[in-house]
């Protein structure tokens, strides 16, 4: 071999290598069944010392086991460099899964990971939609349509304001003063559930009077709750929290400074992470209902409908509320594949929800 | 060789005094503290329509009141020169939900408190002992951080562990107007003070921490310091954790999170030394509400969170640098 021959080889192998390095992972033929007989799937997501990500496990191996494939999950402690650590570990163990599902902690941080893992096998991300930049390595997105949440939010809303007219309360202004507490700023989960909120009531909108970023956490909620309520006090109606966890620590702070949430203002929390005991005695209008272990089992199927075909089609699958499970479609996923999502209103809604199996106490605080 | 006692005092009463008498005058900290938190307010009071409204104030009391319980019964630790605890998170996360699951199986409320403390205590007890014996105090409460943090997830398996139908309601109740949490951190400010700046327990901690080798020529015992310095916080935090778990009624192995950073904070902004030796248990309270005073007035104008957050790093770096001047300037004259 010529050294003219060897540098062309050099360069091609070179070109090559670059290639599957950005790109990831390409088109790849399918082996023809959803069933995974034995194969690995690699789950990274955050600790299951959360009552989300224990659902979300729990959802994601029981779906796993009933297709027939092995789920290995890491767990971070929402710590994007103790995920990097596990990404780089699993990567160097040699290990050759079906399909990894990622949920990345910090979105524009782990894009190297993305990448990583996208040359080991095609790539299923998970509960936070994938960014410009991460998508050349991701091959579907599978969890929460953020939008639908906010439009549920909105309609719970315009469903409050009726109720509240209809029970003789007095709006601050004609459309209903809105005091929204808004998950910690810059989250993308915040932003989307805002727009589809927006969207839902644009023939009907609310007054907004302010927007507070933070609320997360019944801690989170109390502490921002109360400085905010005292601020505003006897000019809202209605409150929409980010989840119900936090709702709890705003409905805390609405009492001390003598306000009767569902009399005096009606509360509409984004999702019923947490607990429901708010939802089901009234102090808490309504809550979305978000099955964390519906969308670890959705991320498991939309993995092995990848692996089964070899690739997506169309944009948008976006999953029904129904009670029990329904069979696994074989045919190929789409790039967006969205969980179902349920309004709960009141003790009613709680006791009458039911997805994929799961009752609403199972879904939101198990 | 026979431990020291408190009835020791004779032969160490020369070096307790020194350590009783700093080399600058004592209330030039407590001032800078007094007067970030008086500036603070004229600005807040300004700039912020309300903010000296009565439901402001108790709302900046009550943010204050569970970091400050931490930070002054943390004060001892570190005025002992065993710098700070890193599991305080966690050790608060473990004692709300050890008392939230206790009153939840229907245990009387006493009893759970009780139990909550004393097995907070053992715990604490037990990383004092650690430290006491040789090891790093920072890696020692980090480690036991991660393991009770473990061990809470495990048995909770993540849940949310909730207090049933037992009446938890006192958690978010006023005394004579005045917030249950805000009475019970006074208390314990004022009964933490007295012990650190009028037992003989509180002036060997702080000599303890001023200058150990001189501490132990005279008889006093780290490893008894050091235990009663961990005991003391555990006791705070068991207490916050108590509080918080009856004001919320449920709890999970996430509650607490930014604990650890906020009472280190407020005990720094106090002006307690890192390093040991100057310090007050009052001052860490202090700290605790310039901190919630700050946050109080940004939250109302609309700051950020990245601002809020800069901000208070950046009062918490103004204040140890001018200390820092100020010890500097101390020791030179």
């Amino acid at each position: 071999m010529t050294s003219m021959t060897r540098m062309a080889a050099v360069l091609c192998a070179t070109a090559l290598s670059l290639g599957t390095v950005l790109g990831g992972v390409q088109a790849q033929e399918g082996t023809g069944s959803v069933m995974g007989e034995g194969k690995e799937l690699v789950m990274f997501t955050i600790t299951a010392s959360n009552v989300y990500g224990a659902n979300q496990i729990k959802g994601a191996t029981a779906e796993a086991e009933k297709l027939g494939y092995k789920l290995t999950v890491f767990q971070n402690n929402f710590s994007q460099p103790e995920q990097d650590q596990q990404v780089q570990q699993y990567i160097a163990s040699g290990a050759k899964p079906a399909a990894v599902i990622f949920w990345p902690w910090v979105a524009d941080a782990a894009i190297n990971d993305v990448r990583l893992l996208s040359r080991l096998a095609p790539v299923i991300q998970l509960t936070q939609e994938p960014n410009e930049k991460s998508w050349p390595f991701v091959q579907a997105y599978s969890g929460a349509n953020q939008i639908l949440i906010g439009k549920t939010v909105g309609e719970m809303l315009i469903q409050a304001r009726d109720a509240a007219k209809a029970a003789g309360m007095e709006f601050k202004s004609p459309e209903g003063n809105l005091l929204i507490f808004q998950h910690p700023e810059g989250e993308k989960t915040g932003t989307e559930r805002y727009k589809g909120m927006i969207e839902a009531t644009k023939d009907a909108p609310f007054n907004e009077i302010h927007l507070e970023y933070g609320a997360n956490s019944p801690e989170s909620g109390y502490e921002i709750g109360s400085q905010v309520v005292p601020k505003y006090k006897g000019e809202f109606d209605f409150l929409w929290v980010s989840n119900q966890q936090a709702a709890n620590g705003v409905i805390r702070a609405l009492k001390e400074n003598g306000i009767t949430p569902g009399k005096d203002v009606y509360i509409v929390s984004g999702d019923c992470s947490g607990s429901l005991e708010a939802v089901k005695n009234g102090e808490t209008f309504g809550t979305g209902i978000q099955p964390a272990a519906v969308e670890g089992a959705l991320a498991v199927r939309t993995a092995a409908k990848f692996v089964a075909n070899g690739g997506i089609e169309g944009d948008v699958i976006q999953m029904e509320v129904e009670a029990e499970a329904p069979e696994i479609d074989p045919g190929p996923p789409a790039k967006f594949n969205f969980m179902p999502h349920a309004p709960a209103i009141g003790a009613d809604g709680v006791a009458n929800t039911k997805i994929w199996g799961y009752n609403a106490d199972e879904i939101c605080a198990s | 060789m026979s431990e020291p006692s408190g009835s020791v005092t004779a032969g160490m009463s020369p070096t307790l005094q020194q350590a009783d008498k700093p080399n600058r005058p004592d209330w030039l900290p407590m001032a800078l503290v007094i007067g970030l938190t008086v500036v603070a307010i004229v600005i807040a009071v300004a700039v912020t329509p309300k903010f000296l409204t009565v439901d402001n104030i108790r709302a900046i009391l009550r943010n204050a009141a569970i970091v400050g319980i931490v930070a002054v019964s943390m004060t001892p630790i570190t005025l002992s020169g065993n710098f700070v605890s890193l599991g305080i998170s966690q050790s608060a996360m473990a004692a709300m939900v050890s008392f939230v699951a206790l009153v939840g199986t229907g245990m009387p409320q006493v009893f759970a408190i009780v139990l909550v403390i004393a097995g907070l205590v053992a715990v604490g007890v037990l990383q004092g002992a650690v430290v006491a014996a040789g090891l790093n105090p920072v890696i020692t409460t980090l480690a036991a951080g991660a393991i009770i943090f473990g061990v809470v997830s495990e048995v909770s398996g993540g849940g949310i562990v909730r207090a049933g139908d037992a009446p938890l309601s006192w958690g978010g109740s006023t005394v004579a107007g005045i917030p249950i949490e805000v009475l019970v951190f006074l208390i314990v400010t004022i009964a933490v003070t007295l012990l650190m700046s009028r037992t003989v327990t509180g002036r060997e901690t702080t000599l303890v921490g001023a200058n150990r080798p001189t501490a132990e020529v005279s008889g006093i015992s780290f490893t008894r310091v050091t235990i009663v310095a961990f005991a003391i916080f555990s006791v705070g935090l068991a207490i916050a954790g108590i509080l918080n778990g009856a004001a919320f009624g449920q709890a999970t192995a996430k509650s607490f999170p930014d604990l650890t950073i906020d009472s280190i904070a407020a005990l720094l902004v106090g002006g307690t030394a890192i390093a040991g030796g100057q310090g007050s248990p009052l001052r860490s309270a202090g700290g605790a509400i310039l901190i919630a005073v700050i946050s109080n007035m940004m939250v109302l104008n609309d700051f950020s969170t990245g601002g809020r957050l800069a901000v208070q790093g950046g009062v918490v770096v103004i204040v140890v640098v001018v200390l820092d001047l100020m010890r500097r300037g101390a020791f030179r004259r």
